[in-house]
């Protein structure tokens, strides 16, 4: 068991060792779209593509990130230098998720603020029932805002090195998500007007079913650093993972809050 | 300042060892004393989110929870009584070519929504186009 001496390096950063997920998760992306777009178009077999074209790409990604996880926590690559650079990228990963909802609320406004003449002139168009923003909508920003402030006690306890506090944020957190996520459902479910209702049907659901997107995608990543708190794999002063998960939820959050002002309520 | 007196002053300047803590650098930084205040400010802030958490939120969704409790009740009520107004089905949305749109076709799913409620949307299987 002798270090080679090859092995050290008289430099912080983490140059990473050849690996293959990258380009296997780029097949399997491939895979998931040609079978969207046959499933969509009707083509046999379509929708057997794409679920299968899904589970590689999730199977895929855990490959990678479980490299990482193994290169960050058992491996000591995360330098302070490294872990500084993974930092402005995940700043602008949240930034470039921030412009991919810009695009949705222009949509949103081009159509809204001038209604067109075919739907009455009117925003909601006639004949169409938007929901009211003071029942479930409300109850969902408050249990948004609350699950920002949890995570917060959760940071700030791991920080301190209280492991009781910081498990029962995080895990109070991942709850208040998945009430989230189930009362949209329900709204989704309940609702007088779909998808196909006219262009407030579309900005309606493109830009609230994104932000649904994000808020599984963000819950699943606060729920894996929640796994990592629970194994002993964050430090009270190094757990890039769980910052990064918190950053991306409170974007989560504040997007919500947008769509909450612009789409819910003054669309309404 | 000729060449060798320049190699020589620049020689002389202290250099950094590498990403290494020299103890000196160490007395300087006070990385430990900063460590200890960097933990005992997190145990205020973690105690001062831990009461937000609990103590405000926790009501508040309660509180909104009994909000929307009532809220959607009336709503039920309200739909009951137009039911009952219009022979028990509620009255047709109107036939705008905005709405309910299918210019593509049938879903791969079938012809409504994927979150098709049969008590509030317009079952499309049933018209004829």
């Amino acid at each position: 068991m002798s270090i080679n001496r090859n092995l050290i390096q008289n430099f912080p950063f983490h140059l990473v060792e050849i690996s293959p997920w990258p380009l296997l998760v780029s097949f399997t992306l491939l895979n998931m779209a040609i079978g969207g777009v046959m499933y969509m178009h009707g083509y046999p077999y379509g929708g057997a593509i794409l679920s299968l074209g899904f589970a590689l790409t999730a199977s895929a990604m855990a490959l990678w990130f479980k490299d990482i996880v193994a290169e960050a926590t058992y491996l000591g690559c995360h330098t302070t230098q490294v872990q500084k650079g993974l930092t402005i990228g995940v700043v602008l990963f949240i930034i470039s998720e921030v412009f991919a909802f810009l695009s949705v609320f222009w949509a949103f406004f081009h159509s809204s603020l001038s209604p067109a003449i075919e739907i009455g002139g009117v925003w909601p168009p006639q004949g169409i029932t938007a929901l009211d923003p003071f029942a479930i909508p409300l109850l969902n920003t408050i249990l948004l805002l609350s699950s920002g402030a949890f995570v917060t006690y959760g940071h700030h306890a791991l920080i301190q090195g209280n492991r009781e506090g910081a498990i029962l944020g995080t895990l109070l957190t991942i709850v208040l998500a998945v009430i989230f996520t189930c009362l949209q459902y329900y709204e989704y479910s309940e609702a007088a007007f779909t998808f196909s209702d006219s262009v407030y049907g579309s900005a309606f659901y493109a830009s609230t079913g994104l932000h649904g997107f994000h808020v599984i995608i963000g819950t699943i990543f606060i729920a894996v650093a929640f796994i990592r708190l629970i194994n002993y794999h964050l430090t009270n002063s190094h757990h890039q993972g769980f910052e990064a998960a918190i950053l991306y939820w409170h974007m989560v959050d504040v997007i919500w809050l947008f769509l909450f002002i612009a789409v819910y309520y003054w669309g309404g | 300042m000729s060449m060798i007196a320049r190699r020589a002053a620049l020689r002389a300047l202290p250099r950094a060892r590498g990403y290494a803590n020299t103890t000196a650098d160490l007395m300087t930084t006070n990385w430990a004393d900063k460590q200890a205040a960097l933990r005992s400010h997190a145990a205020e802030t973690a105690a001062l989110w831990r009461r937000i958490s609990f103590f405000f939120c926790l009501p508040a969704i309660a509180v909104t929870a009994l909000w929307v409790h009532k809220v959607e009740t009336e709503h039920a009520e309200h739909q009951e009584h137009i039911r009952a107004e219009h022979g028990g089905e509620l009255p047709e949305t109107p036939n705008y070519e905005y709405l309910n749109k299918r210019s593509s076709g049938p879903y791969p799913w079938g012809m409504n929504s994927l979150f098709f409620n049969p008590k509030v949307n317009k079952d499309l299987t049933k018209t004829d186009e």
